[in-house]
């Protein structure tokens, strides 16, 4: 009770002694979200404006005789004449571990019921990306659990790798497979008591989604109990354009705090086309000038220091890493549009997602041949590289081979053993969504579908028969999985192991 | 807000600048120019003096301390707290005094955007926030 005393005393005692100093200005104009106020002379581009009521903007224009912002939030308590004082902060969101298992909005207020963050620390949703000397070159991989992605695009802890594809090609489910992968290997990583493990937390970040589907990506990550280990920024459909084109920055703000802190963390969004295209209206409405398709001249800047931020950095500078996975969905797969172009370029690298493909019931619909991963295999861990090799120039030689075998009917044994491997080989690709494939078990399976494992299996029936092959080797060769997991390599003696393990399966099965 | 296109604007900025002198505008020369324009009537005349309307007022309003104060206060008062302005924003600053009961007491003044506030309103309003 006393120190509570103790408390209001000192902090009247300190009101007391100076008279505040304070910029302030008066709205002069208002409209969709944008105002114009007169005054705030000494003010800061970026800064936080206070518009009292709980009413925050963000300074953007700052003119000869007014400065022009953005109203976060609802701005129809705003009206002409008011005044507007400057907060002399920049745009801040709350940081910390706190967040995990949290859905807040884009200033960082909770939006799941589940009362206050309970986190002292804030950090700028702008701030400059860390420099050449504290990175460090992406050598861990993320076990994003999906086949295709691991063996053939692999994704490196720090690395940025665009997720693009038209509407319902299953962009959010591959982003959202990634993260309740990293969650089950967190969790196992738990129960384990092993310290070798680096937890890989994530934040997902819904800009301008429906409120449906942003319910529906938490329901499943409540579901596969991925939450607390994830961050849920939103700013859905209904939100101002405002909210939607702060939310990236929000997220990445959250993100870099596990990076500067020694740990590693990955973030989503979802998506960047709509977050340009909230950015292109608020740069309309402040009257900036626009370029092509009507998006303002510094859209490529908007991605670009956006994704720059992620990166994995030196033990002097954090050691943690922020690896970013981005989302643009194409219109008709034209990947050569504006956007797309912008983003592919800054990334190291895009998954992309056909709805060709997708309709024949490849899921996930990756296109091999257009995806790429710049950072390529110093992702990958060594017993990886040794199986997934040769699968990508495989599935090339399939694709070619299987278009000329269109016209021709006879073909020699040679050539249908290739085929048959080819169509095995996407088969083997196919998944269901959020069940992933620890990395063990995909070495396995890869080293088996190219050294005969699956021979004299109908390519028709190899997803029924890897099922079964998958069950039988978690039920029953657990020890082996384990011991590449932990050795990372196949010596000769594990190869020797995995050899014979797939030949007494292939033994019951007769 | 804004008036007139850019032309008039840019035009108006240029009169304004040829105003000033020691980052003061200098009133005569204003009137001066403000009369050749109402005289001449160029084209865009109206524009130009509305803009260069808001840079007096805006001028005008960086020049005038506003100082509000609960209750009136003395002629010595005044003249002390004019006094310490001046010595602050230069010799050449206005004062304007008002009332206002909702600051219950102490001083309010506004320089341009600047603004120090001393009045118990303002502290009870701070205090509200740092709780």
């Amino acid at each position: 009770m006393n120190d509570i005393l103790q408390d209001i005393e000192a902090k009247l005692t300190g009101l007391a002694s100076a008279p505040q100093r304070q910029q302030t200005g008066v709205v002069r104009e208002i409209g969709d979200g944008v105002v114009r106020i007169e005054g705030l002379s000494g003010i800061m581009s970026g800064e936080m404006l206070d518009f009292g009521d709980g009413v925050a903007g963000l300074a953007m224009n700052l003119d000869e005789a007014d400065v022009g912002a953005l109203v976060l939030g609802s701005f129809q308590s705003v009206r002409e004449g008011r005044e507007v004082r400057a907060t002399g902060r920049l745009l801040s969101v709350p940081v910390g571990k706190a967040m995990l298992g949290r859905v807040v909005d884009v200033l960082g207020r909770p939006l799941d019921g589940k009362g206050p963050v309970a986190t002292e620390e804030f950090s700028p949703i702008e701030r400059a990306a860390p420099g050449i000397m504290s990175r460090q070159p992406v050598s861990e991989p993320v076990q994003t659990g999906i086949m295709a992605v691991d063996a053939l695009i692999p994704i490196g802890r720090g690395q940025r790798e665009l997720i693009i594809g038209d509407r319902s090609t299953g962009k959010t489910t591959v982003c959202l497979d990634a993260i309740l992968h990293q969650a089950e290997l967190n969790r196992a990583a738990e129960t384990r008591g092993d310290k070798e493990h680096r937890p890989l937390y994530s934040v997902y970040v819904a800009v301008g989604q429906k409120q449906s589907s942003v319910a529906r990506v938490v329901n499943t990550l409540e579901e596969h109990g991925a939450m607390p280990y994830t961050v849920v920024v939103v700013a859905g459909a209904s939100d101002s354009a405002t909210s939607q084109y702060l939310a990236p920055f929000t997220g990445t703000a959250i993100g870099e705090w596990f990076r500067d802190h020694g740990q590693d963390a990955l973030v989503v969004y979802d998506d960047l086309s709509k977050h340009a295209v909230a950015y292109r209206q608020v740069s309309l409405l402040l009257k900036r000038p626009s370029g092509r398709e009507a998006y303002p001249g510094d859209v490529f800047y908007l991605h670009s220091r956006l994704l720059e931020r992620s990166a994995r950095v030196t033990k002097e500078a954090g050691g943690g890493s922020l690896t970013a996975l981005p989302v643009i969905e194409t219109q008709a797969g034209d990947i050569s549009a504006y956007i797309p172009t912008n983003v592919i370029s800054i990334t190291d690298g895009q998954l992309f997602l056909e709805s060709d493909l997708f309709y024949q019931g490849v899921r996930p619909a990756i296109s091999v041949g257009l995806s790429v991963s710049r950072v390529g295999s110093s992702a990958q861990i060594k017993a990886m590289k040794q199986v997934a090799g040769k699968i990508k120039l495989e599935l090339a030689q399939y694709r070619e081979l299987a278009a000329f075998s269109q016209f021709g009917s006879d073909l020699d044994a040679k050539t249908q053993a290739q085929l048959e491997r080819g169509r095995r080989i996407v088969e083997l690709f196919k998944q269901p969504q959020h069940e992933a494939v620890p990395v063990a078990m995909q070495v396995v399976l890869l080293w088996a579908v190219q050294n005969g494992g699956f021979d004299g299996v109908p390519p028709a029936k190899t997803t029924e028969f890897r099922g079964r092959l998958a069950t039988w080797l978690a039920q029953n060769q657990a020890g082996l999985l384990e011991k590449i997991r932990q050795e990372k390599v196949l010596s000769e003696a594990l190869l020797a192991e995995v050899k014979k393990a797939v030949e007494s399966f292939k033994q019951l099965q007769g | 807000m804004k008036h007139g296109n850019k032309q008039e604007r840019l035009q108006a900025a240029r009169l304004w600048r040829s105003c000033r002198t020691g980052g003061r505008a200098d009133l005569e020369k204003v009137r001066s120019v403000l009369r050749l324009l109402l005289d001449a009537e160029p084209r865009g005349w109206q524009g130009i003096v509305r803009c260069l309307a808001d840079r007096l007022r805006q001028e005008t309003r960086e020049r005038t301390a506003a100082v509000s104060s609960a209750e009136p206060l003395s002629e010595a008062l005044q003249a002390e707290v004019t006094a310490v302005l001046r010595r602050r924003h230069g010799a050449d600053l206005q004062t304007a005094f008002t009332t206002d009961p909702a600051l219950i007491g102490g001083l309010r003044v506004r320089v341009g955007s600047e603004v120090w506030d001393g009045s118990i309103h303002g502290r009870l309003a701070a205090m509200e926030q740092s709780m």
